[in-house]
């Protein structure tokens, strides 16, 4: 197998998520909007990684099983919680096309709905997910 | 005794996006191009640690026209281009007689190494 590209991830992971929130705002890593957003959502991609088996061809890889953290932003707590069980009931143990048309097919997504919290700084509510994605090639 | 010192100046719509990545973006579009009396301009530096910031502040004067108070409206949506550089508004001062209306506009030079 070839190694995936993290561009792609990074706009299927973009469109799927704003596709399953809209109208709600979604953006990579944060925004400088949150004054003026009661409900926003960022994401952060990580664990890129297909495993190489032994041997001397490089595309002697596995599946990649890459991870991206859901951050939900909202002053409500009310509102942190039913957005969280929005992705939840879309992207857990879903499967097939992932980021629309230009997208990929992933085998996969297993959602974990990790904890909730408070940024006192900002004000808002927040609740953060990680994703695992299962994107054979 | 000073006189009135009308310059051109560009007033610019300021919108928010996001691109395929996720990442926001801001797109700045003329508008109109309109003269204002340009008054108090004001360069400053503040030298921090590492680094020199040069804030500058003018003092531009409109008619008031139903444009202008659009942009009173919702300041944080509009630009103001003058002398090429990209200014933002800060203050807004309505004449009591509606007759014009002022903005106190600020903008960041790129920080400096020293």
């Amino acid at each position: 197998m070839s190694q995936n590209n993290p561009a792609t991830y990074a706009q299927a992971i973009q469109y799927q998520l704003a596709s399953i929130v809209t109208p709600i705002p979604v953006y990579a890593n944060f925004n400088r909007n949150f004054a003026t957003e009661p409900k926003f959502i960022t994401w952060n991609l990580r664990n890129i990684h297909q495993e190489v088996f032994t041997g001397t061809n490089q595309n002697n890889k596995s599946i990649d099983r890459p991870i991206f953290q859901i951050s939900i932003f909202t002053t409500l707590f009310e509102d942190a919680m039913n957005v969280s069980n929005l992705i939840l009931q879309s992207l857990h143990g879903y499967s097939g096309q992932f980021g629309g048309a230009s997208g990929f097919y992933i085998a996969k997504a297993d959602v974990d709905w990790l904890y909730n919290t408070y940024d006192n700084e900002i004000g808002l509510q927040q609740v953060i997910l990680d994703c695992t994605l299962d994107i054979p090639t | 005794m000073g006189i009135a010192r009308y310059e051109n100046v560009v007033i610019n719509n300021v919108t928010n996006g996001i691109n395929l990545y996720g990442e926001q973006t801001t797109t700045i579009v003329e508008w109109f191009t309109s003269r204002a009396i340009v008054k108090d301009v004001r360069n400053s530096l503040l030298i921090s640690e590492r680094y020199r910031i040069y804030s500058d502040m003018v003092t531009l004067t409109f008619n008031y026209t139903p444009n202008i108070k659009q942009i009173v409206d919702n300041t944080s949506l509009f630009a103001i281009t003058w002398r090429s550089n990209d200014w933002r508004i800060v203050d807004v001062f309505e004449a009591d007689d509606r007759m014009s209306i002022t903005f106190t506009c600020y903008r960041n030079d790129p920080s400096t190494p020293l």
